[in-house]
Order: C-alpha cells, then sequence, then structure tokens
C-alpha cells in the first residue's frame, strides 16, 4: 500500500540547440496521492503529465523538489526499487518472449520462486482472460489482447503502485470503453494505488477518484471529478473538462449585478463581484433555448444544429461569439432562427481576465 | 473461355517475367557459372601448367591429395586461429562499439561518422597502412615502444610468423569493424525504447538487459554478421597479399587456406589441384554458415520448450 507525496518537483531538461535554457517540463508540481486512490493526471498532449508519471516511476530524474512514497524519499532509487508496476502506452512487451515469459520476466528478476512464480501468472492470465494466449508471441496478438498482456504483467507483480501511461488510447473505441470498465473493476478489486495519465477527459472522469488537471507543465487543478468539472479552479480546466465544450467569453458590467455581451441583448445575473470585466463560462448542457418573440432579434440566431440522438448541439451567433446549448432529443430549431438563452438553471463559472483563475460570486 | 483467357494472361505474364529477369540470369551464368563449373571441370584433372598441356582426368585424386597434404592442413590450422578471432572477437567487438554508439553523448554523430572512416579506405592501402605503422626499421609502433622504454631494439614485427599473423588479424579487424558495428547499431535501434524502460521497471539490471532483452532482440542480424564474416574470414586474401608482400609469409605464417590456394594456383600454376582447393573452399564456406544457421535455429527452438 502506498501514499505518493509530490513536493515542489520540477523538471528542466538540458539547453536546447540554441544555446538557450528549455523551459520545464514540468513546474513545482505539490499533491498528494492517497493510499488506494485512482488518480489521473489529464492535459493536453505536452503539458508534463507523462513526464511526471515517469519521474514517479523513475525512468526520469527530476530536477528539482522531492518524491515521497509512503514518507520514503524515492527520487534516487532505481525504478525496480519502488515497488510499482507501469503500464506503457505502446505496452512495451518484449518481442522475443512469449505472453507467459512476458509475465514472468519481472517476477523472475525478483528472484520469485519459481512455484509462486506460475501460481502469479497463471492468476493474472486468468483474472484478464488471457490463458488461452500464454504460449503465443507478442506478435501474434491482437492488440486488445497485448494491452491486457501488459495489465497481467503488472497485476503479477503485484506492487503497490500502479502507472497508467495513456494505456487505452491505442484500442479502437469500442474496446476502449470496454477495458475502461474492466479497468475500474481491477482497481477496486486490487485496491492498489494508481496513477494513470490520460488526455481523454472522458477517462479521466470516468475512472479516478481524483483528478490532476496540467497544462504548460503546471497543475492547475488537482481535486474529484465533481469539483474538476463543476468548479474549474482555472479557465483552462474549464475549457478542458467537459464535453461540449463550456462557452467562456467575455461579458461586460452593464448595470448592478449585471453583465452583458457587449453589442447584443444577452446579459446575465453575476452579483457584485467588483470587476468591470470578467471571462464567464456556462456549460452548453445547462443552457436553455427559447424561440424569440415573434419579430424580436432575441439573442441571437442558430448558425447550426448537430443532432447526436438524445441530444442536440445548437449553435447560435451570438454578437462575435458562438455560443453551443446542448438541448434535448433533436430539438426544434432550424438555421436562421432567433433564439433566446436562457441561463436560469446553470452555474456561473467566472474567471479572472488575465489570470485565468476563479472568482467566486 | 474465361479460363483460357486467365491462363494465356498468365502465361504471358510468365513470358514477361522470364524476359525481365533474363538480362540479370545471363550475367550470372556467365561470370559465376561457368568460372565455378570450369573450376569443378579442372578439379577432376591432372591440370599443372608446369606439366604442359596434358589434362588427364583422375577423378578425385586431387580431393584425396587435398586431405592429406599437410600444407593444407597447416593453412587450415591458421584459417580457424585467423577466422575465429576475427569472426567471434570481431562480432563480439562490433556489438559493443554499437552498443557504446547507441547511447546517448555528447559528439555521438561524429563519432558514428569517424567509425566509418576505416571503411572507406580501400582494403589494400588499409593493409599498406599496417605494414608501414608495424614496419621493423621506420614503423611507429618501434618508436612509440622505443621511446616508452618498453623495448630497447627495434622488433622485426613481420618477420616473426606469430606476429604477423597476429597484426593480419588486427589489421583485417581494424577493417571489418565498421561494416559489423553498422549492422549492429541499426539491428539495436529497431529495438524499441520502451522495452528498456520496461525492463528498467521490471527490475532487469545492466546484465539480465543485455543477455535477456538486447542480444535476443538481434539475433537476426547477429546470425548475419556471422555469416558473411565467417565467408570474409575464410576468404581473407588482400591483406594477406600486401603485408607478406604476396608470399604468404614469413614461413607462411599467413598461409591462410584461400592464399594457399592462390599460392598453389597461381605461383606453382598447378591448376586442377588449386581447382579442387577452391571447391573445397566453397564447401567449408557453406558448412560453416550451416553451422551458423543451425547454432541460432536451435537457439530458438530450445528457448521454445524452455517456454512450453
Amino acid at each position: 500500500m502506498a501514499q505518493i507525496e509530490l513536493i515542489h518537483v520540477s523538471k528542466t531538461y538540458g539547453p536546447t540547440k540554441h544555446g538557450r535554457n528549455a523551459e520545464p517540463a514540468v513546474c513545482d508540481l505539490s499533491y498528494v496521492i492517497e493510499d488506494g486512490h485512482f488518480v489521473s493526471l489529464l492535459g493536453p498532449s505536452g503539458c508534463g503529465k507523462s513526464t511526471t508519471l515517469n519521474m514517479i516511476a523513475g525512468l526520469e530524474d527530476i530536477s528539482s523538489g522531492t518524491i515521497l512514497i509512503d514518507s520514503h524519499r524515492v527520487d534516487d532509487l532505481d525504478p525496480d526499487k519502488r515497488d510499482l508496476a507501469f503500464v506503457f502506452q505502446d505496452y512495451a512487451l518484449y518481442p522475443h518472449m512469449s505472453v507467459y515469459e512476458n509475465i514472468a520476466f519481472g517476477l523472475r528478476m525478483r528472484k520469485v520462486p519459481k512455484s509462486e512464480i506460475e501460481t502469479r501468472v497463471t492468476d493474472a492470465a486468468r483474472r484478464l482472460e488471457i490463458e488461452q494466449t500464454l504460449q503465443s508471441k507478442p506478435k501474434k496478438l491482437s492488440g486488445g489482447q497485448r494491452q491486457r498482456v501488459a495489465l497481467a504483467r503488472a497485476i503479477a507483480r503485484r506492487p503497490s503502485v500502479f502507472l497508467f501511461d495513456e494505456p487505452l488510447s491505442n484500442l479502437d473505441a469500442l474496446l476502449r470503453d470496454q477495458t475502461r470498465s474492466e479497468l475500474k473493476l481491477l482497481h477496486r478489486e486490487l485496491g492498489a494505488t494508481s496513477v494513470y495519465v490520460t488526455h481523454d477527459q472522458e477517462e479521466a472522469m470516468t475512472l479516478s477518484d481524483r483528478i490532476a488537471v496540467m497544462s504548460r507543465g503546471r497543475l492547475e487543478q488537482f481535486g474529484t471529478p465533481y469539483e474538476v468539472y463543476h468548479e474549474p479552479a482555472t479557465e483552462f480546466v474549464a475549457s478542458f473538462v467537459g464535453k461540449p465544450r463550456m462557452n467562456l467569453f467575455t461579458v461586460t458590467k452593464a448595470e448592478i449585478g449585471r453583465y452583458g455581451l457587449p453589442g447584443t441583448t444577452f446579459t446575465i445575473d453575476i452579483g457584485d463581484i467588483g470587476m468591470d470585466q470578467v471571462r464567464v463560462g456556462l456549460r452548453p448542457e445547462e443552457c436553455d433555448l427559447h424561440p424569440a418573440d415573434d419579430g424580436a432579434p432575441g439573442h441571437g440566431v442558430v448558425k447550426a444544429v448537430e443532432p447526436l440522438g438524445n441530444v442536440s448541439d445548437v449553435l447560435v451567433t451570438v454578437g462575435d461569439q458562438i455560443f453551443m446549448s446542448r438541448v434535448p432529443g433533436f430539438g426544434n430549431y432550424t438555421v436562421g432562427d432567433h433564439v433566446n438563452i436562457n441561463v436560469t438553471r446553470a452555474r456561473i463559472h467566472c474567471f479572472d481576465q488575465k489570470s485565468g483563475t476563479r472568482v467566486d460570486h | 473461355m474465361a479460363g483460357t483467357l486467365v491462363e494465356k494472361s498468365r502465361k504471358r505474364d510468365l513470358r514477361f517475367g522470364l524476359m525481365l529477369t533474363a538480362p540479370s540470369v545471363i550475367i550470372i551464368l556467365m561470370l559465376l557459372g561457368y568460372p565455378m563449373g570450369y573450376a569443378i571441370f579442372m578439379s577432376f584433372h591432372q591440370w599443372n601448367d608446369k606439366l604442359g598441356a596434358d589434362h588427364q582426368f583422375i577423378g578425385l585424386n586431387n580431393y584425396g591429395q587435398l586431405i592429406t597434404d599437410p600444407a593444407v592442413w597447416a593453412a587450415m590450422e591458421r584459417t580457424a586461429y585467423f577466422s575465429v578471432i576475427t569472426v567471434v572477437g570481431g562480432v563480439a567487438l562490433a556489438v559493443i562499439i554499437a552498443i557504446l554508439l547507441n547511447r546517448k553523448f555528447r559528439g555521438r554523430t561524429l563519432a558514428r561518422v569517424l567509425l566509418l572512416v576505416p571503411w572507406a579506405v580501400p582494403p589494400v592501402v588499409n593493409g599498406i597502412m599496417w605494414k608501414l605503422i608495424f614496419d621493423g626499421s621506420v614503423g611507429i609502433v618501434n618508436t612509440i615502444l622505443r621511446s616508452l622504454g618498453l623495448i630497447k631494439e627495434n622488433i622485426q614485427w613481420l618477420a616473426d610468423p606469430t606476429a604477423a599473423m597476429n597484426i593480419l588479424i588486427f589489421a583485417e579487424t581494424w577493417k571489418l569493424l565498421p561494416f559489423l558495428c553498422l549492422l549492429m547499431l541499426a539491428a539495436l535501434q529497431g529495438i524499441p525504447e520502451s522495452i528498456y524502460r520496461a525492463a528498467a521497471i521490471d527490475g532487469a539490471d545492466a546484465w539480465n538487459t543485455f543477455w535477456r532483452i538486447t542480444l535476443p532482440n538481434i539475433r537476426g542480424p547477429l546470425m548475419f554478421a556471422l555469416i558473411v564474416q565467417s565467408m570474409w574470414s575464410l576468404k581473407v586474401f588482400d591483406t594477406i597479399y600486401v603485408l607478406s608482400g604476396g608470399s604468404g609469409g614469413p614461413v607462411s605464417g599467413t598461409t591462410t587456406i584461400n592464399f594457399l590456394d592462390y599460392i598453389t594456383t597461381f605461383s606453382n600454376l598447378d591448376r586442377g589441384y588449386g581447382s579442387a582447393m577452391a571447391v573445397g573452399i566453397m564447401l567449408l564456406v557453406l558448412i560453416v554458415s550451416a553451422f551458423w544457421i543451425f547454432v541460432f535455429g536451435g537457439f530458438s527452438r530450445k528457448r521454445r520448450e524452455a517456454n512450453g
């Protein structure tokens, strides 16, 4: 069992070819991954989430700061001394070994007795339903099977920490959803601390106890999926988490407590926050549309309708902004309709224009 | 109807294919098949140009002589010594150098380019270069050893049969390393980086990583390197020719089997016997190649059984 603690962890790669010092790949991360938690590191590519994972694993050195596992400093320990297993994006199976040998290799290297190895390998293979493939080489397996072998290899080690580096990104959509559910069950069964890197916010939301949202090497927010979704700490988190993307625009103070989108009749009630201008975020599924009165211009004009079956995304041009609303069913809107936007049931997220941090109101 | 149409077009394709390959087949037959056939033909005859133009058919006599000739066995011994060191040592050295060149370090590209230099040197120039370096009176080796106080008088390196053979091995290894290194480097680069990371997580130390991850994954190229280097080592000629001044000496010290064949055929003009020897060398090359394939094939079979 393990608790992982990151204290002011930074990573800077050496000077670039042009002699300048590179921007830090990871900058001043501090958070605690509780024992048994499933934590996702979420962010766009290049945000430093894989680097962070590699630093926890010991595959990359840290430039400054400290990583503790169960209150023990591990910065200087080799990867194999940290009692963790790693599932790689490309699975990293040993091509020249059979599936059995692939799973057993880590145990052999740790001098686990032969009979114990056999028990553990068959147990892991049984859990992941790959018993029939034990004698095959990885080359002969499908992508999904290789994925399972990689998972089995991690499980057979029985480590106190599991690290996942985008393990589902090489699977097709259907298999990905299925494996995602299985991962969740597996985590519940094994209860080991897991750190999971992904750029897919849906994966992060469904799997995690906590999500660490990262951008450009910095931690944007560390919180439960609920917090990340409903109380995004920064504008970046607000825009990155949630599908469809949150409507984000700048509003200007119109009258006391009300802010409006310049050049439109659209206003919202934020309350007095003592700012002339503020960035506002509204989730599309929390915004309702109503047809404007006959002849009235309304807040905006329908630009496009994207039906998804159970819901439809309606794009509305409001001033020079595109506003999206998710309406039930196929909706009754056609392009060119004048509509009013009703945000009474929406949570209104406010962000500072310059810093992008959340403004409470 | 349709069947015949398909048949017709297939025939046409076949004819066209044969036509396309014909030029190269003809060239290969002329350049390889004819001399080989001629050599085999000669090997069954008493065909010594010093004894006149009467070429008697003598069956397998030349081959019989081959087996009992002490000069042949002495040359075979030297060939074995030379080949084992250049093949096994050369390939092992190539693997080590390739592993070093595969690491990230400052100036790696330059090192990789420099590695190719000996390969760019023509074999004869390479031979002359080492001959000058080890020259008894003006060679740099003697000069260096003397100034270091390791020797008092110049050593006639190339006048001693054993020393000459070792210098030959050194010069040949120098020449063959770049190619082998390149081959091994390419093989190493074909191993995905991530499995090394997986091995690090799995707790494999450097030794285990090399034997259990690196080596099995370069098995194919390794076998190829061993086979081609075996062929080259068994057939070594030019460096011997240059180092020994065409004599294979001193006292036959650098006369490997291929060089003995050259002396037999072109100095002694015994072309019948020389041809028999050439055929023998060809068989030897085939046997050694088959040996490597067997070793590597057996290796993989044993692994499969161990896994089963």
